[in-house]
């Protein structure tokens, strides 16, 4: 399925981005109603020219080269084609669902945001198997090319009120074999399709601590091979003063509890200092 | 204030209504149909060679001369036979008014040069006939009604002319040019007073008066197919028109023999016929039928009034008026055996009907109706009526469908003016404040070092890494224009690469996107 391509670059306090995101969404839906309430216009003004033609190819049967009634058909059509071309124009796929995810998870967050400070990043939504998102390409013996795509579809860094800085990277990771033309063993060359050899999504946290207010110590909620909802622990690194953890999953629908869910979690590592 | 595209309605709505107005108020939308009845059909033997309606047995009433190969014959308005005689071929024939009496008379010239002979028929009556010696075969007979005397003129196949009164004495013999027959005999003016232009297939082309001295010649180049005279200016002296295999149309002065102009058309002129085309009446047009299907209108200064293209190799052309607007509209008759109809304004083209074989010969007169035209064609001569019916309020429907498309364009203009724009889907929320811009800045280097880690550890490939540098990097040179527009001091990290504009990073001596060499 395919989506609207949205990039947005994050470097505001959160009701502006939210209203941004809002209006975008505000926007959509006053294009696709426009284009749902007129789609039939131009079909209607298509139909409305054969009249003409046939007024006029009558009149030539009866022995009248008459042919004025046939521009007013070609213009009808020609209007028909630009309205029609126009109407396409404004015509949007849906916003990938990731979207409504960041929305929420920067509307969770809003309020845990240290004041005057914003969030920093951007939501990459404009699709995750395109050239610049390849970060490695192998071929075979047999010169089939399989490449791992790496989505970074957000990227967040954010002071937080405590003192804390958080950064949440959401990854999503493609495995891909592209198509070619291979061999049966009949000898007859046959298409194949690109197919897909692995497929998930990677979250990345890392919480620079702030050393006034917290300490790291381990949890028992959260250790490596730990399941948060649908992530699997993959790592976590809590040396040098910052909790990193890398946790990963086959669910390619995100949530935004899920991330909130880990982001939650992770907290368990830091103590307050009394 | 206003949108381009009711900008754009606007001037194409004028356009419109301009171009309606103009098809409107010029007549050029008849709404008019031309189509044929026929009244009858006559038949004949062989080809024929010359017809005419025309009143030749004195009653006041026309009849209808058909010659053939070998056959003279005349039906009367009752399309009963008047005259049926055979002669031997060649046979040339004319009419006119021989004898002076006000009635048309008939003119045979016939035989091989053995025996050549000239038949009169008087008031429709056979008067007399005559041998007429030191001649070759019959080729052309006319009736000139020189000033005192009139005169049947005769030429043969050598190039010689013999001129007869009306009880066959010859009273004078010229030659034009010898060894090739003569193609074209007309009554031409100087003055007023007639003159005969005679015209040689060689080319040559001359003019004799009443006794039988050339004034003038004129040497075509190429062989010569049509020659006719008018007085096409009304000046009293006659145009004489010569048309050819050369494909050049000459007009030369009646009175000198001199060219007034010529006009190359192409292909072989085949027929030529005066014609009132463009409703002016102090002055005739000309219009020309060429072996390669075309038919043009041409005014007297050589300008091409309108072309038009028949179906076959143009066999003959007749005038009728069928609107009645004081212009005359062209018949042509084609190899193929169709008869199409030019409008003399503008050469829009109608066809009347299709024959069996050739269209042979073809004119236009009053014969059981009025304005009919009979039509010699496979044996048959088909007598019509060729109607002409218009729809008056045809001429304003070009002003409605102005209107009409005036209103649909407006209808469409506001169509897409009232359309959304489409969202823009890469939008970026920045705050413009201090620190915002700061932090930005910060997050886009670490953004930069993160994949200048993963180009190190070889964690992605050359082009996506050139892309995404790209992207960063021009989201940084955004980011320090909004920093310096703020007023906050920094030091300019990029810049932009002169050849692909490709944003890089101060100091680089070659920009990574496009190769060029980068000089600070």
């Amino acid at each position: 399925m395919s989506y609207a391509p949205v990039y947005i670059t994050l470097g505001d306090r959160p009701l502006p981005i939210l209203k941004k995101i809002e209006e975008l969404g505000a926007r959509k839906k006053q294009t696709d109603d426009t284009y749902n309430r007129r789609k039939w216009i131009p079909w209607l003004l298509f139909l409305g020219g054969i009249p003409f033609l046939c007024i006029d190819l009558v009149s030539v049967a009866l022995g009248y080269p008459f042919l004025w009634l046939t521009c007013v058909m070609a213009v009808c059509w020609l209007a028909a084609i630009v309205m029609g071309l126009n109407l396409r124009k404004i015509r949007m796929a849906d916003f990938h669902p990731d979207l409504k995810t960041s929305y929420n998870v920067i509307k969770t967050l809003r309020d845990d945001l240290k004041p005057q400070s914003v969030f920093l990043g951007h939501i990459d939504l404009t699709g995750s198997e395109l050239a610049q998102k390849v970060i490695r390409e192998n071929k075979d013996m047999r010169g089939r090319i399989t490449k791992l795509y790496s989505d970074e579809w957000l990227r967040l860094k954010a002071k937080l009120y405590d003192g804390n800085v958080l950064r949440v990277s959401a990854c999503h990771k493609i495995k891909k074999r592209d198509a070619y033309w291979g061999r049966g063993s009949s000898g007859k060359s046959k298409w194949k399709p690109a197919k897909s050899k692995g497929n998930f999504q990677e979250l990345n946290i890392r919480i620079a601590v702030n050393p006034d207010l917290y300490e790291i110590v381990p949890s028992p909620e959260i250790q490596t091979g730990s399941i948060i909802g649908p992530y699997h622990v993959q790592a976590i690194d809590t040396n040098g003063g910052m909790v990193t953890l890398n946790c990963a999953t086959s669910k390619l629908q995100n949530v935004p509890d899920d991330i909130l869910a880990v982001l939650q979690t992770s907290y368990t590592l830091l103590k307050r200092k009394r | 204030m206003f949108k381009p595209a009711i900008i754009f309605a606007v001037i194409l709505s004028v356009m419109v209504m301009a171009v309606s107005c103009l098809v409107t108020f010029l007549g050029l939308s008849q709404g008019a149909k031309v189509d044929s009845q026929t009244a009858l059909t006559l038949p004949y033997r062989g080809t024929v060679h010359s017809m005419k309606i025309i009143d030749l047995t004195g009653d006041g009433v026309n009849d209808l001369f058909v010659q053939t190969d070998n056959q003279v014959m005349v039906y009367d308005n009752n399309q009963q036979v008047v005259i049926d005689q055979s002669y031997q071929s060649p046979l040339a024939t004319t009419m006119g008014d021989l004898d002076g009496n006000g009635r048309e008379d008939i003119l045979v010239f016939y035989g091989p040069a053995t025996n050549t002979r000239a038949s009169v028929f008087l008031n429709g009556a056979f008067a007399t006939e005559v041998r007429i010696d030191n001649t070759a075969d019959a080729s052309r007979a006319a009736i000139i009604p020189f000033v005192g005397q009139r005169l049947g003129i005769l030429g043969d196949t050598n190039g010689n002319l013999v001129a007869i009164d009306q009880n066959g004495q010859v009273v004078w013999q010229a030659s034009l040019s010898s060894g090739d027959y003569i193609r074209g005999l007309d009554d031409a003016r100087v003055n007023g007073e007639v003159f005969v232009a005679v015209a040689n297939h060689d080319g040559t082309v001359g003019l004799f008066d009443a006794n039988g001295q050339q004034r003038w010649s004129y040497q075509l180049s190429g062989a010569l197919r049509r020659m006719r005279a008018f007085d096409l200016n009304g000046d009293g002296t006659s145009e004489i028109l010569l048309g050819g295999d050369g494909g050049t149309l000459v007009v030369l002065d009646g009175g000198t023999g001199q060219p007034i102009f010529t006009k190359s058309l192409g292909q072989t002129i085949v027929e030529i016929r005066e014609a009132e085309l463009n409703g002016e009446p102090s002055s005739r047009e000309i219009v020309v039928g060429g072996r390669s299907n075309g038919v043009w209108g041409i005014d007297l200064a050589g300008n091409i009034l309108w072309s038009g293209t028949a179906s076959a190799r143009v066999s003959q052309i007749s005038l009728l008026d069928v609107d009645a607007n004081g212009s005359e509209d062209v018949l042509v008759g084609d190899e193929s055996g169709k008869v199409t109809l030019f409008r003399a304004d503008n050469g829009s083209s109608n066809s009347i009907q299709t024959f069996g074989g050739a269209v042979e010969r073809m004119d236009i007169g009053n014969f059981t109706a009025s304005g009919q035209t009979a039509i010699a064609s496979a044996g048959n001569v088909t007598v019509l009526k060729v109607n002409y019916t218009q729809l008056g309020f045809m001429r304003f429907v070009p002003l409605l469908i102005g209107l009409f498309v005036s209103l649909a364009i407006f209808v469409a203009a506001g169509f897409i003016a009232s359309i959304p724009p489409k969202p823009d889907l890469r939008i970026s929320v920045t705050e413009q404040s201090r620190e915002a811009l700061i932090a930005q800045r910060r997050m886009l280097k670490e953004s930069i070092a993160d994949v200048e880690r993963l180009r190190s550890l070889g964690n992605v490939t050359p082009e996506a890494y050139l892309a995404r540098l790209k992207d960063l990097r021009h989201q940084l040179a955004e980011n320090e224009a909004s920093i310096l527009k703020a007023g906050i001091k920094i030091n300019v990290e990029t810049r932009s690469c002169p050849n692909c504009g490709g944003t890089l990073m101060l100091g680089a001596d070659k920009c990574e996107y496009c190769g060029q060499v980068v000089l600070h």
